[in-house]
């Protein structure tokens, strides 16, 4: 099972496809946009799994809030990546596939009005989830 | 005519102050501490067919026995916390609820463990996502129920 290596240094660790931050976040950009990710077997969703983390903490950092590491695990049978993130009664949850990233708002168990599902992880709605997370207000 | 071990009136036998068990694979990444906090991992009620399995306290009269390794931990729910996860909805597309989902827990009797049962969505759930929204209501009522035998790791 490969887990992007984040929970001992809460930093995320670089493949020798993203050697630097500015090339990382132009190799995410790219495969974000449309439907990039599918149509490129170059990369897969462990690349993107890395590559999204990257991105988050770069944002979290630049708008000067911390980094926590997340807590990740891998599904094998969906080659799915699944990071969480709680602070209090708030969790942050994020799914990557090779298809798409899924990012759930939690701050209690009512499925109907204590979650939300975040449908387009722009760069402001991923930033403004990290924002709620550690804040509990949206930016 | 009512099925398998359902009342009349189609309600499971399973009371709603019963205590479910559900064994929680050690160093797995299916539960975590932050801040000292147990926090356990949606992974923790992964399921193919979305109908994670438990086991009823009750008939295990010994949580341990519900364990599915050596070195995982128990942990526990409440039957009727399990069923007030209401407002399971499935939306179309466009977002407008198609199905309305109720939770409930049935007995599922298997070879060598008479005590399995299930958690189920009624009618049947279709949709991942929805389904992982419920993984995260049955996580936190984890959390709120805790350890009934934690795991080698932390023993």
């Amino acid at each position: 099972m490969l887990v992007p290596e984040v929970e001992q240094t809460g930093n995320v660790s670089w493949t020798s496809f993203a050697t630097t931050p500015e090339k990382a976040e132009r190799v995410f950009r790219n495969i974000t946009s449309s439907s990039a990710s599918t149509s490129n077997p170059t990369y897969t969703a462990y690349h993107l799994s890395v590559l999204w983390l990257h991105h988050m903490q770069s944002e979290a950092k630049n708008a000067g809030y911390d980094w926590i590491a997340p807590h990740a695990t891998h599904d094998d049978v969906e080659d799915e990546y699944v990071f969480e993130w709680w602070r209090g009664e708030r969790k942050l949850t994020v799914y990557i596939t090779i298809f798409n990233i899924q990012i759930i708002k939690v701050w209690g168990s009512n499925i109907d009005t204590e979650m939300q599902i975040v449908i387009d992880p722009s760069r402001r709605l991923t930033l403004a989830a990290w924002a709620w997370l550690l804040t509990g207000s949206a930016l | 005519m009512s099925a398998p071990n359902e009342t009349s009136e189609g309600r499971s036998i399973i009371g709603d102050a019963e205590i479910v068990l559900r064994s929680i694979r050690d160093q797995s990444g299916e539960y975590t501490f932050r801040d000292g906090v147990l926090r356990v991992s949606i992974t923790a009620f992964n399921d193919r067919d979305r109908k994670p399995s438990v086991d009823r306290e009750i008939i295990r009269v010994i949580p341990a026995l519900a364990k599915k390794s050596d070195t995982d931990g128990v942990l526990s729910l409440i039957v009727s916390d399990v069923r007030s996860i209401s407002n399971v909805k499935t939306n179309d597309p466009k977002g407008r609820p198609v199905a309305e989902h109720s939770v409930d827990v049935t007995p599922d009797p298997i070879d060598g463990n008479v005590s399995h049962c299930l958690i189920i969505c009624r009618p049947a759930l279709h949709n991942e996502t929805v389904f992982k929204k419920l993984k995260e209501a049955l996580a936190r009522l984890a959390e709120r129920g805790g350890w009934r035998v934690p795991p080698a790791s932390l023993s």
